[in-house]
């Protein structure tokens, strides 16, 4: 299959601004989801974006798949359901930072938690984007926003630390800079029994580098490249394979006690 | 200079005009032109020596680009 077809063209070009990172992470699952339906490793009428609210959230709607857009941090509460109940779907949830880690920051960890069988992939851009630029749990301290116009005082969650400490097995973190390693992370994660979560630092020029001094899709790339490393050095966040290990996912876990469960119930 | 064995194309319908495609190119085959599309948007421009690395296709948020080895498909 090719990319092409896996795009809904009657509804391009797309809502996103100039440059938007979120852009890149689409046109990147797009090509990555392709290359696992021709080698006939995923089957599109089993494969399912679940997105919640936000910028980020609306990519699913350019994709010829089926979908759920979903509620304001709630895409992992839909995909368990969806997941526990059609445990053969293919599930990729497609959130933002907002809808991710705030709103949503429960879901998120107990996802984890639970080792629900699904592929994340969090726009991480700093900021909520689409209601114009207010605070984020990961918007770094010191950073502008509309609702911390003075430097914001918090420090910031590191996405992929939390959701390792809540127990999630296959953990990535890239950027939109990186997009050839985004997409074999995609690929990985696709691969992956249990919780993959793939933190993708993306860049939002309009309500985040606008206020930060990073006018330009280009010069919020060039800080993503120059501020990430895929080794541990100081002063650099660290980007890469950051867990890859493997455990059961919830849905296993939940079926097998169904089917003891009733088999008791038959038998006694 | 050898004939390109590459062809880049741009969808001037899609383009945005954030050159992410212009920064991205490791031997600046493109650049930014004052050519504008319907939309306004400034348009990048192909200007020769592509080697297909196909970086600028895949940064691309508005998906415009199509790079081509010259005689396939895509
Ligand atoms: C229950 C609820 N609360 C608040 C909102 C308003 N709202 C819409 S998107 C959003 C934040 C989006 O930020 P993020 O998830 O980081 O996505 P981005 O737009 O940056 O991609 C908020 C607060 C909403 N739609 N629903
Ligand atoms: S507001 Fe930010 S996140 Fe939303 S489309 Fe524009 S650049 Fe992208
Ligand atoms: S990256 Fe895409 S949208 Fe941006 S200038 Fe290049 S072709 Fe246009
Ligand atoms: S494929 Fe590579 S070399 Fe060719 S124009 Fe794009 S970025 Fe430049």
């Amino acid at each position: 299959m090719n990319w092409r077809d896996l795009i809904r063209w009657e509804r391009m070009p797309h809502i996103l601004c100039p440059g938007c990172g979120n852009g890149t992470i689409l046109n990147v699952l797009v090509r990555a989801l392709a290359e696992k339906f021709e080698a006939g490793e995923l089957d599109p009428d089993r494969t399912v974006l679940v997105s919640g609210i936000g910028c980020s959230s609306r990519l699913p709607g350019y994709v010829r798949l089926d979908s759920l857009h979903t509620t304001h941090g709630r895409p992992l509460a839909f995909a368990t359901g969806l997941k526990l109940a059609n445990p053969d779907l293919e599930i990729i949830v497609l959130t933002g930072d907002g809808d991710a880690a705030a709103i949503g920051g429960n879901h998120l960890i107990h996802a984890a938690r639970r080792n629900l069988d699904v592929t994340v992939i969090c726009s991480n851009n700093l900021i909520y984007g689409m209601t114009g630029g207010q605070v984020s749990p990961t918007t770094p301290e010191g950073a502008k926003s509309t609702t911390t116009p003075y430097g914001n005082p918090e420090p910031p969650f590191d996405l992929c630390e939390l959701v390792m400490g809540a127990g999630a097995p296959h953990v990535e973190r890239w950027t939109t800079a990186h997009p050839q390693q985004l997409k074999r992370a995609i690929h990985r994660a696709l691969e992956r029994d249990g919780f993959s979560f793939i933190d993708v630092l993306s860049q939002c020029p309009t309500n985040y580098g606008r206020r930060n001094d990073l006018k330009s899709p280009r010069e919020m790339l060039e800080w993503l490249r120059e501020n990430t490393s895929t080794k541990d050095e100081p002063g650099k966040i660290r980007i890469g394979i950051l867990r890859d290990e493997e455990r059961k996912p919830f849905h296993e876990r939940v079926h097998e006690l169904i089917e003891e469960v009733s088999g008791d119930e038959e038998g006694g | 200079m050898a004939e390109d064995e590459y062809t880049v194309e741009i969808d001037e319908r899609l383009c945005k005009g954030c050159f992410l495609c212009v920064w991205t190119c490791p031997v600046d085959a493109l650049r930014e032109s004052d050519r504008r599309n319907e939309r306004g948007y400034r348009l990048p421009e192909y200007v020769g020596g592509c080697r297909g690395c196909r970086q600028c296709e895949l940064i691309c948020p508005d998906l415009a680009i199509e790079v081509r080895r010259k005689g396939e498909g895509s």
